[in-house]
């Protein structure tokens, strides 16, 4: 992003803090030379065994269960041990372990020691029908081989009108479906019952014949060998009470691997509804969503490869799960800095950063941070005087107290209502949401926040709302967003962080939710009703009593479920009223979690789930223990937003620089530096009146209130606009855009923002006429807009233009005009 | 609905509305009271279709509002048919059988005002309650079946003689029988197994011939129009797909044509056996010289797989289908399109000509059988066959029709679409069903590899017929040359 400069060059805050980290860091090296020395080189046994699966269940002749041994080295990383275990099994008439493959001899119950490095792990194992040999299973056992082979992708057959003419359900949401078009569709063409070896969906797996997604199984494969006894035994349907899978696991669950070529082989476990355990690694999908870091391999085996982290997705049945890599170089000479935590956050992030070796950039100023405090807490630059009592305050408490001081203030509320009412949409739509509904709308939002109210109570007040959209604000709510497929789908990706949009057509390819569960959580607006009121402009929201989604490929009556939770008791209440219990409650794992991660979204310029509305399984935290933390903590303060932002605020990590040290700088995601952000449109805009002493007109505000209180997302303005503010005509978290472009540049450099403005305001002309002299106004231009004086360097080149013939006045207003198009004005750092 | 009623004609005017509406539930249209256009059908078009249809909107220059400039009909023609609903194309749009679907961007109108103008159509037109049936313009067609069209014969009825019954392949399952033909002349179906075509005695129920197919799977089976051959095609999915032709007296593989990508899924011979036309995935419809075996015809008009060929009995036309619900007809010597007949919603599964050339009945996956008209390129009838897809149609000799589908349902019908019986079936989802020569019997296969045979007087079930046979040792014996290896080499071309 190039703003523009006008002859006058601005020191930037990075490069200033450059100049002033020198020392610092020599310091700290010092520490760490010292203490390096007893930390290096531990024993490569030491640490704790773990076994995986931890329990095997054996429950068919060809059962196999593969085993894999992790040991977590007391310097975090861990070591895939299993080919170097030994294993014993307890009584070895009832099983074997072959390769650290369990296959079954016998029914019975017994246990496998593991031992490594002196360190004994037992795996209980139970067999059962070892001798019966279990008939091949459309669902269980052929469905898989379509998602394995990736038949069923969205790429191939399972696009929603299949490809060269034949369709699969997207990753097997549909079996009876697949069922029917793999052999009664096209009757005589897909399958050959006669001679199975010969059908087309073999042929075509095989890559004999011509295919367009070529080869996807060789011969000999277990794929190709199911699909064959499948289709020998006549393509039998399944019987009815056949088991469904009803969960997965992985293992292990995490994984800290050295540079380069590390092994870590990963298992997958399903769960049947008739109790059944089976080991699907050999039909499970292995995804990595970072082929530099962790390459994965087909079978579930990765291979380190550069520094970093990557998350591997195992995909089976419906179900998505996922584990977390980090890759470390080898022998890596690092230190921890010892950075104080001042609180449970700093914990929390320090934690991440030391398991991937890096180390938190220096603490900011005392003026960067009063600056960014500011922006981030009220929306506003601090004035000269909020400065001067910020400066006057005695260390080290000054900080703190500056944080209190600003969550006080009306302001921070208002940009609080700002977002909340991005996230609900207000705004006014033709013949659906009248100006007047908007306005209480806001105006209810805006009471709420103002008076403190807890937010799990705010979103109950929204969700459970009822009565006219006029008199009853929060049934504004069911106004703005009358379909109801929709309504559940906003609530998901507003409230919990989900986006579950791709399960109204599908089972989402890359996260937990099937079609079942979006229909079921649908179910829940189902019996909203609207009715007209006496007021043309007004809409009666009440629960009908009746009312049900129907899940369009089976068309089932849908029973409302939490979504990612139980099937709730009804007991004759209002559905929605039973929704916004469990949704505010802690039962909902996802409610807390997402408002703490919005509210760290906004201090920190990034969730720690990005975008803070994507919380899919293929999208992890960026540091898990970090967010439940926080959502704990919100939890325990009753949901009080003002307290999670004082501990956020108050933390290290809010407070650190933005200048990167060796190990961090591209790291974006653990917070190890503090991010630069450019201000949201409407605080821009604020800013630059406020700085510049003008005002704009809002439509329905009067003149001089301030872009954050807009009421109506509908409202134009083509600062705003320019700028990325949301439109509100969506929930999606990007609505609000803070990428710069070419014609925000343009329009701060040429447009008649500032330049009018300026000339409007007349600040310099002010300050002249009081009698200051100009390298006086210089200095307040810069507190003004920067938060701090004018460098000597800078004050030196300003100086130039600054000759006895030159017009102050002008000079000045250049001078003001430069600052306004500087990154260090636009920016928050 | 209460337009209709025009309570000052027909009732005195002071009953309330409530009570006209129960009078006329209560009684229905009486039957004296014939549906009109005046009373009954002008109402419904003021409601439903005057916005545009209207004498200054003129929209497709039709103009719904009087009883003339209905009957005087839009720009591309007529768009009533006096007596026949299912070729007046306000019938076909009122009901979405045919686009435009009418009204526009509507749900169909309710059933009752349907049948309004099903009857009035039906019912000959009438202008108003006294008025004159419009004369039934003409029929258009004859759905009567000449016997002096059906052609003759000449010398006996070629059946098999002496040919080998041993079988190429036994399998565990057969799996779904796609391919069934009757002689048109000899008591003779023909069957397709597992790499193999079996003929079978429609009476005695006895295995007259096993005629092998290396070429992979046969789909589609036809005899010519003689009886003395029989034509199917076949091939491997994906990979290379022919029609093979056998003398059916001899057995003797007369010729092999076409070197195509993929299965051949649908192939028919012409009536004086100069040609072939054969389709499948590629969606192409080739037509082969049976003299030269050179490519007479490739006619890209398909968009989908082409799933069902047949030449029409007296050899005029070419009638091909795809699976996605598109017929054309074609001229077979100059390869030009001559209709398309458009109106089924999916895949069309079958075509059967009437023995006389007249007409030609459709099968499809929307489950209507449909039947046309070849020398207009007309639908006369329509019907719902069967409920989630029709698998085939078949006529006999004498004009009724055999038909199959997803509800399980082997049905006979008359001419007309009337349902005279279902047959017993126990199967499994029957595919194909095809009447024998003298119309005394019904053969059907089914997904589960059998084949059965039925009595057409009464839907009784005779017999069946053994579509997995296994090879018998004294067949071996007494086999002939080829015995043992099971291959037949392919003659070359116009061999």
């Amino acid at each position: 992003m190039r703003f523009g400069w006008r002859n006058i060059r601005i020191d930037t805050a990075e490069a200033r803090c450059n100049r002033r980290r020198l020392p610092w860091l020599l310091a700290l090296l010092e520490v760490a030379f010292l203490l390096c020395v007893s930390a290096c080189g531990p024993s490569k046994t030491d640490g704790k065994l773990e076994a995986f699966p931890p329990v095997v269940q054996l429950s068919s002749a060809k059962a196999r269960q593969r085993l894999v041994i992790e040991l977590i080295q007391s310097d975090g990383i861990t070591r895939d041990v299993t080919s170097q275990a030994s294993y014993r099994v307890a009584n070895p008439a009832l099983a074997k372990v072959e390769k650290a493959v369990v296959s079954p001899c016998r029914d019975g119950q017994t246990e496998i020691s593991v031992v490594y490095g002196g360190q004994t792990v037992k795996i209980p194992v139970s067999v059962t029908n070892s001798a019966v040999e279990r008939a091949v299973s459309f669902k269980l056992d052929v469905m898989p081989v379509f998602t394995r082979a990736g038949c069923n992708a969205g790429a191939c057959h399972g696009t929603s009108r299949g490809k060269d003419g034949f369709h699969l359900s997207l990753y097997g949401f549909d079996p009876d479906g697949d069922y029917y078009r793999l052999t009664r569709e096209q009757i005589g063409r897909r399958i050959n019952i006669g001679i199975p070896r010969e059908s087309l969906i073999v042929q075509k797996g095989l890559g004999a014949v011509q295919h367009t997604g070529g080869v996807r199984f060789g011969t000999n494969s277990d794929l190709c060998q199911t699909l064959i006894s499948w289709l020998a035994a006549g393509a039998p349907q399944d019987p009815t009470n056949t088991p469904t899978p009803t969960g997965i696991e992985i293992f292990p669950k995490t994984a800290v691997l050295e540079e380069s070529n590390s092994l870590q082989q990963f298992i997958v476990q399903a769960r049947y509804s008739d109790g059944a355990v089976r080991d699907v690694t050999p039909l499970a999908v292995f995804l990595g969503n970072n082929d530099t870091v962790a390459r994965v391999a087909e079978g579930g085996a990765i291979t380190a490869g550069q520094r970093g982290e990557a998350f591997i997705q195992a995909r089976f049945a419906e179900f998505n799960v996922g584990a977390q890599v980090i890759i470390i170089p080898k022998n890596l000479a690092y230190q921890w800095s010892n950075a104080p935590a001042y609180n449970y956050i700093d914990e929390a992030v320090y934690g991440k950063l030391k398991k991937l070796r890096l180390l938190p950039s220096d603490i900011c100023d005392d003026a960067t941070f009063a600056r960014r405090a500011f922006i981030d807490i009220t929306g506003m630059l601090p004035t000269e005087e909020d400065l001067a009592k910020y400066n006057a305050e005695p260390q080290p408490a000054r900080r703190e107290r500056l944080i209190d001081e600003l969550l006080n203030r009306r302001e921070f509320a208002e940009l609080w209502v700002m977002k909340l009412g991005e996230l609900l949409e207000i705004r006014t739509r033709d013949n659906q949401v009248y100006p007047k509904a908007a306005l209480v709308y806001y105006e209810w939002l805006r009471d709420q926040m103002a008076a403190d109210v807890p937010l799990d109570q705010v979103v109950s007040n929204l969700l459970t709302a009822s009565g006219s959209n006029l008199r009853e604000p929060a049934a504004n709510y069911y106004q703005i967003e009358p379909d109801t497929l929709k309504l559940a789908e906003n609530t998901a990706q507003v409230f919990m962080g989900m986006r579950i949009q791709c399960a109204q057509c599908h089972n989402h390819p890359f996260d937990r939710w099937t079609m079942n569960d979006y229909y079921s959580f649908a179910a829940f607006f189902a019996q909203v009703g609207r009715k007209p009121g006496d007021d043309p402009r007004e809409t009666i929201i009440y629960d009908r009593g009746d009312g049900e989604v129907k899940h369009p490929v089976t068309h089932a009556v849908m029973h409302p479920k939490f979504l990612g939770g139980e099937v709730p008791d009804l007991k004759g209440e209002s559905r929605r009223v039973v929704l916004a219990r469990w949704l505010t409650s802690p039962q909902n794992p996802y409610f807390a979690r997402n408002l703490a991660n919005l509210v760290w979204a906004h201090f920190m310029g990034r969730g720690i789930i990005e975008p803070v509305d994507d919380g899919r399984l293929s999208n992890p935290a960026a540091n898990p223990e970090l967010l439940d933390a926080l959502a704990a903590k919100l939890t325990g303060y009753k949901y009080n937003l003002k307290k999670l932002v004082r501990d956020i605020c108050n933390s290290r990590t809010y407070q650190l620089s933005t200048v990167p040290n060796q190990t961090n700088a591209s790291d974006e995601r653990n917070f190890s530096k503090a991010s630069i952000r450019r201000m949201r449109a409407e605080v821009l805009l604020d800013c630059i009146n406020e700085v510049t002493e003008t005002q704009d007109k809002f439509q329905g505000l009067p003149r001089g209130a301030r872009a954050v209180e807009i009421p109506d997302g509908n409202t134009a303005n083509y600062f705003l606009t320019t700028f990325g503010r949301a439109s509100r005509t969506t929930v999606c978290s990007c609505e609000v855009k803070v990428d710069p472009n070419l014609s925000q540049a343009l329009h701060l450099l040429n447009g008649n923002t500032t330049q009018r403005k300026i000339e409007q305001g007349g600040v310099v002309k002010k300050l002249l006429e009081h009698g200051k002299k100009p390298d006086e106004v210089i200095r307040e231009l810069y507190v003004r807009c920067l938060g701090r004086p004018p460098t000597p360097d800078e004050v030196a080149r300003l100086d130039d233009f600054l000759k006895p013939d030159a017009k102050p006045e002008q000079v000045l207003n250049d001078v003001f005009w430069s600052l306004l198009n500087s990154k260090e004005f636009v920016f928050n750092h | 609905m209460f337009s209709i009623l025009q309570p000052g004609r027909l009732y005195p005017p002071a009953l309330p509305w409530a009570a006209v509406f129960f009078c006329l539930c209560a009684f229905g249209v009486r039957a004296d009271d014939k549906i009109n256009y005046v009373d009954h059908v002008a109402p419904l078009i003021e409601a439903n279709c005057s916005k545009c249809h209207n004498p200054d909107k003129k929209k497709a220059d039709l103009d719904l509002t009087s009883y003339q400039a209905t009957l005087k009909g839009s720009g591309s023609g007529l768009v009533v048919a006096s007596g026949n609903p299912d070729a007046s194309k306000l019938w076909k749009a009122l009901t979405h059988a045919e686009e435009p679907y009418m009204p526009p961007n509507r749900p169909k109108l309710p059933d009752k005002e349907l049948e309004v103008f099903k009857e009035w159509i039906a019912g000959g037109l009438l202008e108003s309650a006294g008025g004159k049936a419009v004369a039934v313009a003409k029929p258009g067609f004859d759905l009567a079946l000449n016997p002096d069209d059906l052609g003759k014969l000449d010398g006996p009825a070629p059946m098999p003689q002496q040919l080998p019954t041993q079988s190429v392949l036994h399998a565990e399952h057969v799996g779904p029988v796609v391919g069934l033909a009757a002689s048109p002349w000899a008591p003779l179906v023909a069957i397709a197994g597992l790499k193999q075509v079996l003929l079978y005695h429609t009476e005695s129920r006895e295995l007259l011939g096993i005629l092998p197919f290396n070429e992979g799977e046969p789909c589609d089976l036809k005899f010519s129009q003689n009886g003395k051959l029989l034509v199917a095609g076949g091939g491997w999915g994906a990979k290379s797909g022919c029609v093979v032709i056998w003398d059916v007296v001899s057995g003797k593989r007369v010729m092999t044509l076409g070197h195509e990508y993929d299965s051949v899924l649908a192939s028919d011979i012409r009536a004086d056996q100069s040609m072939v036309a054969l389709g499948g995935p590629d969606r192409l419809v080739k037509m082969y010289s049976t003299k030269t075996g050179e490519l007479l015809h490739k006619i890209k008009k398909h968009t989908d797989w082409v799933t069902a060929i047949a030449f029409s009995p007296n050899g005029q036309f070419l009638a091909s289908a795809d699976r996605n619900g598109g017929i054309s007809l074609w001229d077979p010597d100059s390869g030009q399109e001559l209709f398309t007949l458009a109106g089924h919603k999916a895949s069309i599964t079958s075509l059967s000509w009437r023995a006389d050339s007249k007409l030609l009945a459709s099968s499809s996956e929307d489950g209507a059988i449909k039947i046309w008209e070849p020398q207009e390129g007309k639908q006369i009838k329509s019907w719902n066959g069967h409920a989630q897809g029709v698998l085939s149609v078949g006529y006999s000799r004498n004009g009724q029709l055999v038909s199959c589908g997803r509800d399980n349902a082997v049905t006979v019908w008359d001419g007309n679409g009337t349902r005279k019986r279902n047959l017993e079936f126990f199967g499994n989802l029957p595919l194909r069903a095809v009447f024998s020569e003298d119309n005394s019997r019904i053969i059907a296969t089914d997904f589960g590899g059998r084949c059965a045979e039925w009595a057409a007087s009464d839907g009784k079930r005779v017999g069946e017929l053994d579509v997995n046979p296994v090879p018998s040792p004294v067949h071996v014996s007494t086999e002939p040359t080829k015995a043992g290896s099971g291959v037949v080499p392919a003659p070359v071309p116009g061999g």
